[in-house]
């Protein structure tokens, strides 16, 4: 198709949606890749880079003030042969399977709760969200007071008559890791359900109007028509919440530090201890490769479920 | 499915360059290659936060060395307290080194484990170190060599009692524990009567096996020997201790400073080793609860020393530009009158024996319980031995201890299997460090 001419006058239909710009962006094909370098030198700069430098000390023996030593897969073979890494491995699956139900049923009620239109939603929405903006250390410090042995959750639980005497929740083997997930996901709740409440919001009312005039009381339109129309915001949530619960790490170290007897030591808690209290940067290098593959199992599952969802739009 | 092998491969691939170009970009120690300069020396200097309190003497004091010495110039750099070994080992790393370092004894293991610090006898005459406590330096000392020069510390521990809680529990506070097995005995009474008090947060640690005049290494430090029955019976008493109630539930957690149950709260009666900066703490924290606290010496041990846990030193990194310049600095600053003039700006103790001998420690007039504590810590620093074991990974080392001791006391493992196990830890390491 020829363009026209500037002489030549152009009927407003025939005006091409693209806008032009004074450069000419046929001219300069390359000018819209100029606007991505900055945003892609920090990712190189910052993310890219000290990956890929972690991946090559991740077959060093490496402490810092000496330069690396070249050990191949040592590294690997020690790691496999740790008591200390597969009790962290386990626990970051435990905190996945602890955190992720928590982060996907809870926040869809919530979300249905504050989608209502009522006097006032607005404050519970904010409510909701708090925590999501508060400083990890804030509520770290704020639930370990709540867990102490005379704390609130404690006291509580035996006014209620539910326990006959207090429990060190974060010093006790059997419930420190519920603990800590337990602080997480209350923190994370808010934001899982603002995506909730997005899907919600896109939910076509005509199909729950359909559904009210065939006879469906409340509990029923969200069991069939609701929650099966949120089903690509819920596959994301899962994948979300799998990943956040891998990287777990503010509120082990604030805490717990990994304790009791490294009940609560997760992949990252490990990395940090290995790499910044006992400077083996070579051996945190490599748990911290082992991490990157779950995660980024875990983010290509991630992507397709997202494109899956784009699909059901 | 194909499409995402190929970009797999293609990352790894894309991984494996970038990360030996990444390589190259760490820097090599300099460590053996220390910068030359010809012009005025200019000398870092680290603390660790002191700007925002006493600003004033540090500036005095780099005046007045400035004055003495024409040729110095002191750049001063104040560190937030818990960050200053992660800075000085990411300055080190860069190849930046400072000169003169303030450094926790506690963390001094880490940075001679690594070969980053100069030992500071080949920098500074044997006559300008015997102004030093000798129990002080041989804390310091490691393979023989000194590795910092000791400056201030919080002084020896105290002892306090909660006399309310005492009486309470039908017990005279007038008479403390004197020693290990009293505190234990006072504990269980105590918890007998009220049962949301316990007694104490003493946890068996290296430190106290020490005091009790148990042996913790092999005298050539190439094994580790604390599993014998005297051990086992020591830390037996610990977990029927910790059965009776005698020491808190929740003196297993991990982090000392906040462990549930404390003198603040009310919720434990004795404190065998205190800093008596605890005590400024709890007149601060909890006044009502100060006015009950009485101090009392520090528990001795059988061996009859009295730990000292943690002292400020200054370092010198090895790849400092002027090594001799910076010890200079370093015996400057930790002079007697130096130490001195910054005891009396706060209550610490001074690391050299010259300045303990001025009238402003020993005569002063007792009038209140940090006075107390004062003249208790003032009598006792000749019993102070440092708590340092001087071997590779210490810290390391003893964490490994207290979780096989955490486990003990929750009933995980028997006395004997935990210090077996810590014991086996602890060959392990000693093997490969030597």
């Amino acid at each position: 198709m020829s363009m026209p001419t500037p002489t030549q006058p152009v009927p407003q239909s025939q005006v091409p949606p693209r806008p032009r710009t004074r450069l000419g962006l046929r001219r300069f094909p390359w000018v819209p890749y100029l606007f991505l370098l900055p945003g892609v030198a920090f990712f190189v700069i910052f993310d890219y880079i000290p990956a890929f430098n972690a991946l090559y000390l991740s077959f060093t023996k490496y402490h810092v003030l000496s330069p690396p030593e070249w050990v191949g897969l040592e590294n690997y073979h020690d790691m496999l042969n740790d008591p200390s890494f597969w009790k962290a491995l386990k626990n970051s699956f435990a905190y996945m399977v602890i955190m992720v139900p928590m982060l996907v049923v809870i926040p869809l009620f919530l979300a249905i709760l504050v989608n209502q239109k009522l006097k006032g939603i607005h404050l519970f929405r904010v409510a909701y969200y708090l925590p999501v903006v508060t400083s990890m250390v804030t509520v770290s410090i704020t639930w370990n007071y709540l867990y102490h042995e005379s704390g609130l959750l404690n006291y509580l639980l035996i006014t209620l008559g539910i326990l006959s005497k207090p429990i060190s929740w974060l010093l006790d083997v059997n419930t420190a890791i519920f603990a800590v997930a337990l602080v997480e996901s209350w923190k994370s709740m808010g934001f899982y359900m603002i995506i909730y409440l997005a899907g919600l919001q896109s939910v076509p009312q005509d199909l729950i109007e359909a559904a009210r005039v065939d006879g469906a009381n409340r509990l029923r339109i969200i069991w069939h028509v609701i929650i099966p129309m949120l089903r690509p915001f819920v596959a994301l949530c899962v994948v979300m919440a799998g990943m956040g619960s891998m990287q777990v790490f503010t509120s082990v170290f604030m805490l717990t530090q990994g304790g009791p007897l490294d009940s609560t030591t997760n992949l990252t808690y490990l990395i940090y201890d290995l790499a910044f209290q006992k400077l083996n940067m070579g051996y945190a290098s490599a748990v911290g490769m082992v991490l990157w593959v779950i995660l980024l199992v875990l983010s290509i599952l991630n992507f397709r479920l997202s494109h899956g969802g784009e699909r059901m739009q | 499915m194909k499409s995402w092998v190929s970009r797999i491969a293609l990352s790894v691939v894309l991984v494996l360059l970038l990360g030996a170009l990444a390589g190259c970009g760490i820097p090599k120690n300099d460590a053996d290659n220390p910068k030359k300069s010809d012009g005025p020396i200019t000398l870092e200097f680290w603390t660790i936060n002191l700007k925002k309190d006493f600003s004033d003497y540090i500036q005095g004091l780099i005046q007045s060395y400035e004055k003495a010495h024409p040729n110095v110039k002191i750049k001063w750099v104040d560190v937030p307290g818990q960050e200053v070994d992660r800075k000085l080992l990411a300055a080190l790393a860069a190849g930046e080194a400072p000169d003169v370092v303030n450094l926790d004894s506690m963390n001094l293991p880490k940075f001679v484990d690594q070969d980053a610090l100069a030992p500071v006898d080949g920098l500074l005459q044997p006559n300008d170190l015997n102004a030093y406590f000798a129990n002080l330096r041989q804390g310091l000392t490691f393979n023989g060599k000194l590795m910092a020069v000791p400056w201030y510390h919080a002084g020896p521990y105290i002892g306090m009692i909660n006399t309310d809680l005492y009486k309470k529990a039908g017990l005279d506070p007038n008479k403390p524990p004197a020693n290990l097995d009293e505190a234990l005995q006072h504990g269980k009474l105590i918890h007998q009567k009220l049962s949301n008090v316990y007694g104490s947060n003493t946890f068996p640690n290296i430190m106290l096996m020490v005091a009790e005049g148990l042996p913790i290494l092999s005298p050539d430090k190439k094994k580790a020997v604390f599993n014998s029955p005297q051990h086992v019976q020591f830390v037996q008493k610990f977990v029927d201790a910790y059965k009776t109630g005698a020491i808190s539930s929740g003196v297993i957690g991990k982090e000392e400073r906040s462990l549930p149950q404390n003198l603040e709260n009310e919720q434990v009666a004795i404190a065998t080793m205190q800093g008596a900066f605890n005590l400024t703490k709890i007149e601060k924290n909890a006044p009502n609860v100060f006015q009950k606290i009485k101090v009392t010496p520090p528990m001795k041990g059988k061996a009859g020393i009295i730990p000292l846990k943690g002292i400020q030193t200054l370092v010198v990194p090895k790849a400092s530009a002027h090594p001799k310049e910076a010890a200079d600095f370093a015996k400057f600053v930790t002079s007697p009158e130096n130490q001195l003039a910054f005891c009396k700006l706060v209550p610490i103790f001074p690391s050299t024996e010259q300045t303990l001998k001025d009238p402003f420690f020993t005569q002063f007039e007792v009038k209140t319980k940090q006075d107390e504590a004062r003249k208790i810590m003032v009598s006792s620093m000749k019993e102070v031995v440092s708590d340092t074991l001087g071997i590779q990974n210490e810290q390391d080392l003893r964490d490994a201890f207290d979780e096989e001791m955490r486990a003990v006391l929750m009933g995980k493992k028997s006395v004997k299997q935990g210090l077996d196990d810590a014991v086996k830890k602890w060959n392990e390491s000693l093997a490969q460090s030597q």
